[in-house]
């Protein structure tokens, strides 16, 4: 049994941390598609359009001491990923699987034989020792991970272990610093030290919250290329010409949407397109969610009515308020205003259904019912809307004449 | 022969120490007693024949053993001067060189032969005098055979200077001698300059080679092992200051902005494409999902096509007949609810392959921009490398200007080698000068003069001994120079003098090996004081507390035969060897024999060195 | 029931007045086939219940051959809840029959229900458009018309479903 202290705990994260950042320096230039994940527990996994390609488990060790096939380490590991294999069976020999420690592993041992290709690597070997280490283990802590690995037949064992690659001995803390300084020497010449800690503050900040949310984290890995560009600029003593406008999103994805009545109301009050993206997707969400209940019989038909009266009910209160305003006879830019405040005011909305409360629901289900023209965000949606109703009738009268 | 004989504590044994104080001695060693408290100067007068020479020492106050008074006076006529006029007149180290001088002791040193410490020693009229005194307390010693053998460092310098007063070398060898200790001085310098010279040159040299290897490095000159020195040499001198060749450092920054810039608009579309690319993908996934349950929608509501609008609607309760308070819905009611949903199910039908086109347009844009990314990488490192490349040219510049710098350094501060040939003449010039004295003075030859010289000693020794009855009289005597001893060889093999018994023997060859060196001094006319003062030689058969007005009758046979046969050789001796030379003894015995009475000089019964006067 | 224009949309389309009488007219056309006797008119009230849950649907044997009642005893955590869910469920069944009976897909006959005089081309259930789940409602339907029609009395049949008429 071995006692965690803190600092081992606390150099174990900070490892995992700067390890990530410096595998994810290492792929960006290889593959800049690559999103780096880091969880919570040792791992970091780099992905491309979620599909895990590499899953990394770092074990920063603070004393010499090898690491053995005996190691709870190794076993909690192997248990991770043979868990992870059965669970996603589409990943068997697709996914790499590296341990990194900081350790080193004795010669002549199922870990040795798993090194990199071209360092003595024997799958077959490696099998033979961690089969008769697993058998012989009598930690109590590491029982599970032994028996569900014993307990998968030898073409899986076998298989797992292929997918396996231990760096032993790899950098430590302080030395994967300098493997970071290394890898971003070519980057910039000048000011690389404090570029480096900028970088690092940056990084660990970017984590720091969704660890301790317990969530994890993803990051591209061109983020990170992004920001040692940004970091290298703001140390250049003068900027160069380079015209900083940031390019608007294009709006590729709503143009091949259809026109219906919701999205238009949007249009109304100016919403951009990763605004109306969001809420074609909380539309379709909601819309499949409330049919599939219904379907499956899990609501009553009346409950999807009292939802939406109260949907109604809400929304009906704050158009008071919008259309108080309207006396004042506002200016178009003036309406659009007030229609926004008002679709903020609804997006902040998360009314329950049963016991069920998504926002996708509630928002959705307002998008459900501004499609039906029962409510609008715009002041004047009404006339608006009877407008490009006509238009868009004329248009197909037009097309069909 | 001159006989001092008197009782005992008259002073005879002073006469010697008086005589050794005034020949230079640095103390005076005359016993306290009579003497010291009533004289007040001690005075010798040597006759040299053709002069004399006076030296008077003031007798150093009660309780200390130094005086620098001294009075030297040297003329024709052979007297002592009057009390009054003695005065110091000279110092202790003038009266030794005067004597020195006056005995014909030659420049003469004795050279230490290599690997000993002590200093050369220069014989002088002290230790000449060494061979020329017998105090009591030596002549009948086994272990010692000369005067103040048993002081410290005495032994050796006896044994340095002997070979000099017995005339084995000569004055032509001392010159020799002094001319090849020069000669090695001026040797050992040129070899101590030539070992520097030597030194400086193989530092030269791996200077040089390293300087060279340098050259190669920076690429100043071509590759291979280093040539001979000179050919080094006349390569680097070649080399000459480095010229800059001026290559203008490349302009990367600027491409490297460039590239940069167009790094982050790169980036961005990457992130914008793969933004659209999750939108399109949650779209399409959120839009499938809502077209399924449409789809189910649509497909309860199909069968109204199966039925016609109704003519009216239904009123009455189909149960009971009865009003209905809630209306049914008609078939046209649902038809145009089956027209929206069909209109719904169409709509994200045709969206659905369009977002599917979109993805797979986006997938192919994301890939041609991570191309774009990675060329740009490539274009970012080429321009880095080619800076790099730049830098570690203009670095083997500067290393090369630096080398160079260092190579005219080198060659400026090279040390000038103008003269070998000359300098390796001289050497060999000395070295054979050196070896033609050393042959010249070979010790050998010095070892053979000695050896023959020691063997004539001998012959005398062996001759004398027959006159006295001694241990080994007859057997071959010799001087062993290297013991400092008298050694009889016997038939049983040597025997040195302390291996032979009583006291008779010890005497008898002490007198013998004195008189036959005396015999040997003067027929070679060495530079050794012609006096020779035996002190109480009859001591072994007549020893003072015996003594009886010096009458040996009273002594048995054999020790009274003794001790004539003795006396007898003495005055033979001083005889044979006479004119020139003086053999002073001073004895209790009172031989009634004319040769002897007519040699007593002093006849101390009652009398003594200090008159009675004196002390009353 | 809400007028039907202001019903929410879902609610409407799957809940259609057509579709339920369609589906109660297959019971009842099974139950005629059978027992040569109109359906029960509580019995009526079991129809959408049954076969508009999915779970139900799901549980159903291949073929008739499996008693209802065995069927019923396998699975109680689906008669558990099934009481509740007819009753929420009446209106929408009394709207079907009214519907049914107004464009003639039912009849009302004595006490019971029974096929109406509209003949239908093709066979709802054998529309082309029909998916998975609507075929699967009336295969459900016509399969709980051979039951209650072997399945006893009304009271035992009801309270085999822990409904109360």
């Amino acid at each position: 049994m071995v006692a965690h202290t803190a600092a081992d705990s606390a150099s174990g994260y900070l490892y995992q941390c700067r390890y990530a950042l410096f595998a994810a320096l290492e792929r960006s230039a290889r593959e800049p598609g690559l999103m780096v994940r880091v969880e919570v527990f040792d791992d970091v996994s780099f992905d491309v359009d979620g599909t895990p390609r590499e899953l990394i488990q770092t074990k920063h060790s603070r004393k010499a001491s090898p690491m053995t096939d005996l190691s709870p380490q190794v076993w909690n590991t192997i248990g991770i990923w043979t868990k992870r294999v059965i669970d996603h069976p589409e990943e068997l020999g697709r996914t790499a699987l590296t341990l990194v420690s900081t350790a080193s592993v004795p010669n002549e041992s199922g870990l040795a034989f798993l090194r990199p290709p071209g360092m003595g690597r024997d799958a077959d070997k490696a099998h033979g020792f961690l089969l008769q280490a697993a058998a012989t283990s009598k930690n109590k802590d590491v029982a599970w991970a032994t028996t569900l690995f014993l307990d998968q037949g030898p073409e899986v064992q076998l298989q797992i272990l292929e997918m396996i690659t231990v760096l032993d001995a790899s950098p430590n803390i302080v030395d994967v610093a300098d493997r970071i300084r290394e890898r971003l020497r070519y980057t910039t010449r000048d000011n690389l030290g404090a570029l480096i800690e900028r970088l690092e503050g940056w990084w660990f900040n970017r984590l720091a919250g969704s660890l301790k949310t317990g969530k994890g984290a993803t990051v591209a890995v061109t983020d990170i290329d992004a920001k040692v560009h940004s970091l290298q600029e703001s140390f250049q003593p003068t900027r160069l010409p380079i015209d900083h406008a940031t390019e608007l999103p294009m709006g590729e994805v709503t143009a091949k949407l259809e026109r219906r009545p919701f999205v238009e109301q949007l249009r109304l009050i100016a919403i951009g397109p990763t605004g109306i993206e969001a809420a074609v997707i909380d539309y379709f969400r909601a819309g499949r969610q409330r049919s599939r209940w219904m379907r499956e019989h899990l609501l009553d038909r009346e409950e999807l009515s009292n939802f939406r009266d109260k949907l109604l009910e809400r929304w009906r209160r704050k158009w008071g308020i919008v259309e108080s305003k309207l006396v004042r006879k506002p200016s178009e830019d003036e309406m659009i205003g007030l229609g926004q405040d008002l679709y903020e005011k609804i997006c902040d909305e998360c009314v329950p259904i049963r016991e069920v409360s998504e926002p996708f629901l509630t928002q959705g289900s307002y998008h459900i019912l501004a499609d039906s023209g029962k409510i609008g965000w715009h002041p004047t949606y009404k006339k608006k809307m009877q407008e490009a109703r006509r238009t868009a009738k004329d248009d197909t009268d037009a097309a069909l004449g | 022969m001159s006989i001092v004989t008197g009782a005992s504590k008259t002073g005879k044994s002073s006469l010697i120490d008086i005589i050794d104080f005034c020949m230079g001695g640095s103390e005076c060693h005359v016993a306290d007693g009579v003497i010291r408290r009533f004289v007040s100067w001690y005075g010798v007068l040597f006759d040299r024949g053709d002069t004399g020479i006076f030296v008077a020492r003031r007798n150093p106050p009660p309780g200390q053993s130094r005086s620098p008074d001294i009075y030297l006076e040297t003329g024709d006529k052979l007297a002592s001067p009057d009390f009054d006029k003695l005065t110091k007149n000279i110092t202790v180290d003038a009266l030794e060189a005067f004597l020195t001088s006056a005995l014909g002791i030659s420049e003469n040193l004795h050279s230490v032969p290599e690997g000993q410490t002590r200093q050369p020693l220069s014989a002088n009229v002290r230790h000449a005098l060494l061979f020329s005194l017998q105090d009591q307390d030596e002549i009948d010693s086994r272990r010692v055979l000369f005067h103040r053998q048993s002081e410290p460092f005495m032994p050796q310098a006896i044994k340095d200077v002997l070979p000099y007063f017995l005339g084995a070398i000569d004055e032509e060898r001392l010159r020799r001698q002094s001319e090849l200790d020069n000669a090695r001085r001026e040797l050992r310098k040129l070899e101590k300059r030539e070992a520097q010279r030597d030194a400086v040159e193989s530092l030269s040299l791996s200077r040089t080679n390293d300087i060279y290897r340098e050259a190669q490095a920076a690429g100043l000159v071509g590759s291979g092992p280093v040539p001979p020195i000179e050919q080094a040499l006349a390569v680097l001198r070649a080399v000459g200051p480095a010229v800059d060749e001026g290559i203008s450092e490349p302009d990367v920054q600027q491409p490297l902005g460039q590239l940069r810039a167009e790094r982050r608009r790169i980036r961005a579309q990457l992130a914008q494409v793969r933004e659209e690319i999750r939108q399109a993908r949650e779209i399409e996934e959120a839009a499938g999902g809502f077209m399924d349950e449409v789809h189910e929608q649509a497909a309860r509501l199909l069968p109204i096509g199966l039925l016609p609008n109704s003519p009216s609607e239904p009123h009455s309760c189909a149960l009971c007949g009865s009003e209905l308070h809630e209306s049914i819905p008609s078939a046209e009611e649902i038809r145009s609810t089956l027209e929206e949903v069909g209109g719904q199910l169409e709509k994200v039908r045709r969206e659905v392959p369009r977002l599917q086109n979109l993805q797979v347009d986006l997938i192919q844009r994301q890939a041609a921009i991570e191309a774009a990314l990675r060329e740009n990488q490539r274009q970012i490192d080429d321009l880095v490398a080619k800076e790099g490349q730049f830098r570690s040219e203009q670095d083997a510049r500067l290393r090369r200007a630096r080398t160079a710098g260092r190579i005219a350094y080198f060659l400026e501060t090279l040390p000038a080698n103008e003269d070998d040939t000359n300098r390796d003449g001289a050497l060999d010039a000395l070295r054979k000068k050196i070896g033609a004295l050393a042959e010249l003075l070979d010790p050998d030859e010095v070892r053979d003069r000695l050896a023959s010289i020691v063997n004539v000693i001998g012959a005398y020794m062996s001759e004398y001994s027959d006159r006295l009855d001694l241990e080994h009289s007859g057997s071959n005597l010799r001087l062993d120079i290297r013991t400092l001893a008298v050694v009889a060889d016997t038939i049983d093999g040597p025997v040195p003098l302390n291996r032979m018994g009583s006291g008779e023997n010890w005497v008898g060859y002490h007198v013998l090996a004195h008189l036959s060196l005396h015999k040997w001094f003067r027929q070679k006319r060495r530079p050794v004081p012609a006096f020779l003062i035996f002190d109480q030689p009859s001591q072994a058969h007549y020893p003072p507390e015996r003594d009886s007005n010096g009458d040996v009758s009273i002594l048995q046979d054999a020790d009274r035969e003794a001790v004539y046969k003795l006396f007898k050789l003495i005055a033979d001796v001083a005889a044979e060897l006479s004119p020139g030379f003086q053999i002073i003894v001073i004895d209790h015995a009172d031989l009634k024999d004319p040769w002897f009475s007519g040699a007593v000089v002093e006849r101390w019964r009652g009398e003594a060195l200090v008159p009675p006067a004196w002390i009353s | 029931m809400l007028p039907w224009g202001d019903r929410p949309l879902e609610e409407a389309s799957l809940f259609n007045p057509v579709f339920c009488a369609l589906l109660l007219r297959a019971t009842v056309k099974e139950h005629r086939a059978a027992a040569k006797t109109p359906l029960s008119f509580p019995l009526a009230f079991l129809v959408l219940p049954f076969a508009l849950h999915e779970k139900t649907r799901l549980a159903l044997p291949a073929s008739a051959r499996t008693m209802m009642t065995s069927w019923l005893v396998d699975h109680p955590e689906l008669v558990a809840g099934f009481g509740e869910r007819a009753r929420r469920m009446a209106d929408t069944t009394r709207e079907a029959i009214q519907f049914g009976c107004h464009y003639s897909l039912l009849r009302i006959e004595g006490a019971g229900l029974d096929v109406g005089k509209r003949t239908v081309k093709p066979e709802p259930a054998n529309l082309a458009e029909n998916t998975e789940e609507a075929r699967a409602c009336y295969a459900a339907a016509r399969l709980l018309g051979k039951w209650l029609a072997s399945g006893g009395t009304v009271p035992t049949v009801m309270s085999l479903w822990g409904v109360s008429p």
